[in-house]
């Protein structure tokens, strides 16, 4: 063992002991009574506090071990000062925060942390608590759906209206862990919640970035998971908030969020496409300067994220790809399916097809934009699609695949073949001949026969 | 060396609740967002170091930074500072865990407990249904060529497609002091895009697990390019070889087929029924088991231009194997890693009669003209391996080429040393 190793395990065990040292402490001042007895109590609690806050490895466990939670839910007792919830509020949080069994210990704890919500509490302590709430609420599903069924819903989010901006944040926070699933029903339920609607839309136009960002996760969920919140949502005008913060800010965490909804909103429903974004409209130019912004961004979760959203937009009419292909995105596009990691290449494809086809009735091929395809295959795209096509995800090759046969169906003068084969296409087709799944196979198969068959290359 | 008394708390705790009498206690320092005192930042960057000492050691697999170990070491025997940092731990998501676990949840989303491993059934489900569905359309569609779908695609809250950005708001959130090297950011980005499916190689009959998207084309390289020593074509499985090898060099497996017995093997593995012919086998091919109907074990194949670059390095390479053969192959039947792939027959009739001249196994070249003549023409056969002019002949449909003609492959291949036909 190295004497570094050594020297912190004599650390631990010091921490250690002193943490049972103050679980003992916090046991016997509760059974104080007497001058001085309410002081001491707060004497313990800010001591187990200190330990349980400091910047290593706090000993949550060791605390949790020496049987710390119970005595806490009695600090947490109804009529105790504030100071004293508090504390003890602060010690649950930071216990909460560490591995799971630990945040499952609060469990004895969550009906008074709940309850300390309420509008009667100091607004510290509410908001203490609800910085617990939201940390047990962000361990899993099972724990969310206790603090739901113990009513933890209501209060918290009175307590996103609040004007206080700290307590926002955190109960703004604490809901979209709340919220998050996989059962939609508590996102259904949150944003019927008379005056949330106004307050996200008053939060994400006017508040700082901080509560903006916490707000905007809320957004995610709710565009994520709740139909009803959708449909409400896109016709409000959060989405031009949206829009309008994914502009305006450098701030990447604020950044993110706002993405994402903006691209939940417009997976989620076609309104937004269809009538909210129609070309024409400056919302939609904006949206698209936003998009393109992000996809020339140095952070790759937001190339990424809004390579998926840009492709839903190309997924609509006419009119929607021949702006979004006029625009700086088809150029960035292209350099990204030819650089960028697998999940962006991916992405990027799904938007650069989307650019080439219109679709048909169905059962029929989809038409083909051909000024689209061959611009955009001139401007070296091909590589990157036959790159798909060589790779183990079924789904990308799959989108490779039906690329090349937008090529060689639809490029002029019946050059596509030649193109396909000059990137080694073929090669990258015939691959498909043992693959296990019988699909790709007859569809690499049926391409090659059809496009590379008897009568190939007569003609030169 | 203080550290186990429990007397001492930091005692000059500034303001801290005992000096304001209650008023300033919490000044600011939970959140970290408020204004920070220079110690209590120093030790939210210790903390964070704890954090990238343990991301380092457990998410990446590096060694433990043992100068680190010794640093904070340190800091417990040395003097404390005034008062010990109250940053409290805000965790963010549903990985929440305060150290480098969290994004070992990235990584590890198999390991989700129970309820949220439902959902990742589910989206499983989906995702098997919208196969099904795609293959559906596929097969509903024309001969099982899939098209293009322009379609919005909807993603889950949780789908591993957001793996990134919620891994993003953690370290964010901490104010990632983290500062990762770059090597260090390329194997959390690494991890990222490989993370979100268990991935096997999709040759039939393989089913080897793929470490990473990355690695496929590794895999695919060393294990399904078997090639034969003989005349170098390359086929995705032994198996595969090994038939090639008895049917195109072996003089016994020629005799056995001679005398009439069933030689040919079905090349679907498990299949077992074999043919007397190499004909029948296909019909075999194409009638059980759905091969398309041009489908060419021994192709002739034109590879492209990029693989007679590749070509021709080869032969270079391999001078000591060089004949007039190998210099003369300008369609790469003689080199290397000449994937096998679909017979294209566009100057099938000139080409032939360029590699019958050349090749040095007239048997074998028999058999492929064979092949290639069956399907080209009814009528005239070329098998002679003398000089021949190759001249106006057609076949079947073709236009004739004439003497001028030049296969494209020369023709492009600038490389090649000029093959008129003779």
């Amino acid at each position: 063992m190295e004497e570094g190793d050594m020297v912190i395990d004599e650390e631990k065990a010091c921490l250690e002991a002193k943490t049972v040292h103050a679980v003992e402490e916090l046991k016997s001042a509760l059974s104080n009574q007497g001058k001085g007895s309410q002081k001491k109590k707060i004497e313990v609690l800010r001591a187990m506090r200190h330990l349980l806050s400091q910047s290593e490895v706090p000993p949550v466990d060791a605390a949790v071990k020496a049987g710390v939670v119970p005595l806490l839910v009695q600090y947490l007792s109804f009529g105790s000062p504030n100071e004293q919830l508090l504390e003890a509020a602060w010690c649950l949080t930071n216990i909460a925060a560490g591995e799971p069994e630990e945040t499952k210990s609060l469990l004895p704890a969550l009906p008074l942390l709940i309850a300390h919500l309420g509008e009667k509490s100091s607004i510290l302590v509410a908001e203490q608590c609800a910085w617990a709430i939201g940390n047990v609420a962000g361990e899993g599903a099972e724990l969310r759906s206790k603090l739901l069924a113990q009513g933890a819903l209501r209060p918290l989010t009175h307590l996103m209206l609040s004007n206080k901006g700290s307590t926002a944040r955190t109960a703004a926070w604490a809901l979209s862990n709340l919220i998050k699933g996989p059962d939609p029903k508590v996102a259904n339920e949150l944003i019927e919640i008379d005056g949330v609607p106004n307050a996200i839309i008053r939060n994400l136009e006017k508040a700082d970035e901080e509560l903006a960002t916490e707000v905007a996760w809320v957004v995610v969920y709710l565009s994520a998971l709740s139909e009803r919140a959708i449909s409400l949502i896109v016709r409000s005008s959060v989405p031009q908030l949206l829009i309008g913060r994914l502009l305006s800010s450098d701030n990447l965490q604020l950044l993110i969020p706002a993405l994402r909804g903006l691209g939940n909103l417009v997976a989620g429903d076609g309104y937004m496409v269809d009538s909210l974004l129609t070309v024409g409209n400056n919302i939609t130019g904006q949206a698209l300067s936003g998009l393109i912004k992000c996809l020339k961004s140095d952070n790759r979760v937001l190339r990424k994220e809004a390579s998926w959203a840009l492709s839903n937009i190309a997924a609509g009419s006419f009119e929607h790809k021949k702006l979004i292909f006029a625009s700086e995105a088809t150029p960035l596009l292209v350099n990204l399916i030819a650089n960028a990691q697998f999940d962006i290449r991916k992405e990027a494809a799904y938007t650069l097809g989307h650019l080439c086809v219109v679709p048909a009735r169905s059962a029929e091929p989809p038409n083909i934009i051909v000024e689209h395809l061959v611009s955009i295959v001139d401007g070296g795209a091909l590589p990157g699609f036959i790159n798909l096509v060589r790779s183990a995800d079924i789904e990308s090759a799959r989108l490779g695949l039906q690329f090349l046969e937008l090529v060689m169906r639809g490029y002029p003068n019946g050059q596509g073949p030649k193109l396909v084969e000059m990137e080694d296409g073929i090669d990258a087709m015939e691959r498909f001949q043992f693959h296990e799944n019988e699909v790709m196979r007859n569809m690499a198969n049926g391409l090659v026969d059809k496009y590379f068959g008897e009568d190939y290359g007569l003609d030169d | 060396m203080d550290c186990c008394s429990s007397g001492s708390r930091n005692g000059a705790g500034g303001g801290e609740a005992e000096s304001s009498g209650g008023l300033r206690r919490w000044g600011g320092r939970r959140k970290t967002k408020e204004p920070m005192r220079a110690k209590e930042i120093a030790h939210v960057e210790k903390y964070l170091q704890a954090d990238l000492k343990t991301f380092r050691e457990t998410a990446l697999g590096l060694a433990p930074n043992s100068a680190q170990i010794q640093r904070s070491a340190d800091t417990c025997t040395a003097t404390r500072p005034s008062r010990p940092p109250t940053v409290r731990i805000r965790t963010i998501d549903r990985s929440r865990r305060r150290d480098a676990t969290r994004i070992e949840a990235g990584r590890g989303m198999q390991q989700k407990p129970a309820a949220e491993a439902i959902m990742e059934e589910e989206t499983e489900a989906e995702e098997v249904g919208m196969a099904q569905a795609t293959a559906a359309a596929a097969s509903a569609g024309l001969a099982g060529l899939g098209f293009w779908a322009a379609a919005r695609r909807r993603l889950a809250p949780d789908d591993p497609f957001f793996a990134a950005g919620d891994m993003e708001r953690e370290l964010l959130a901490k104010h990632a002091a983290l500062d990762l090297s770059e090597d260090e950011r390329y194997q959390l980005e690494k991890m990222d895009v490989a993370s979100a499916n268990t991935l096997f190689c999709p040759i039939s009959g393989c089913g080897a697990h793929l470490d990473g998207l990355d690695n496929f084309e590794d895999h695919y390289s060393t294990r399904h390019t078997a090639s034969c020593s003989v005349c170098w074509r390359v086929y995705p499985t032994s198996r595969l070889l090994s038939i090639h090898i008895s049917e195109a060099h072996d003089s016994f497996f020629q005799a056995k087929v001679a005398r009439g017995f069933p030689m040919y093997e079905c090349l679907v593995e498990g299949c077992g029924v074999k043919l007397k012919s190499y004909k029948s086998r296909q019909q075999h091919l194409v009638d059980k088991h759905q091969f398309p109907k041009s489908f060419e074990f021994f192709k002739k194949a034109r590879p492209s231009q990029h693989q007679r670059h590749k070509n021709q390095q080869r032969q270079t390479v391999y001078k000591g194997e060089e004949t007039r053969e190998t210099l003369m192959d300008v369609d790469g039947k003689n080199t290397r890693h000449m994937n096998w792939r679909y017979r294209r027959q566009q100057h099938d009739p000139n080409e032939l009669k360029e590699n019958e001249n050349n090749c040095k196994e007239p048997k074998h070249n028999e058999m492929e003209v064979d092949k290639q003549v069956d399907e080209l023409t009814s009528a005239v056969s070329k098998l002679s391996t003398a000089d021949s002019t190759p001249s106006s002949i057609s076949f079947g449909h073709r236009r004739s080429r004439g003497l001028t003609f030049v296969p494209r492959s020369i023709r492009q291949n600038k490389q090649v040393s000029k093959a008129e036909p003779k």
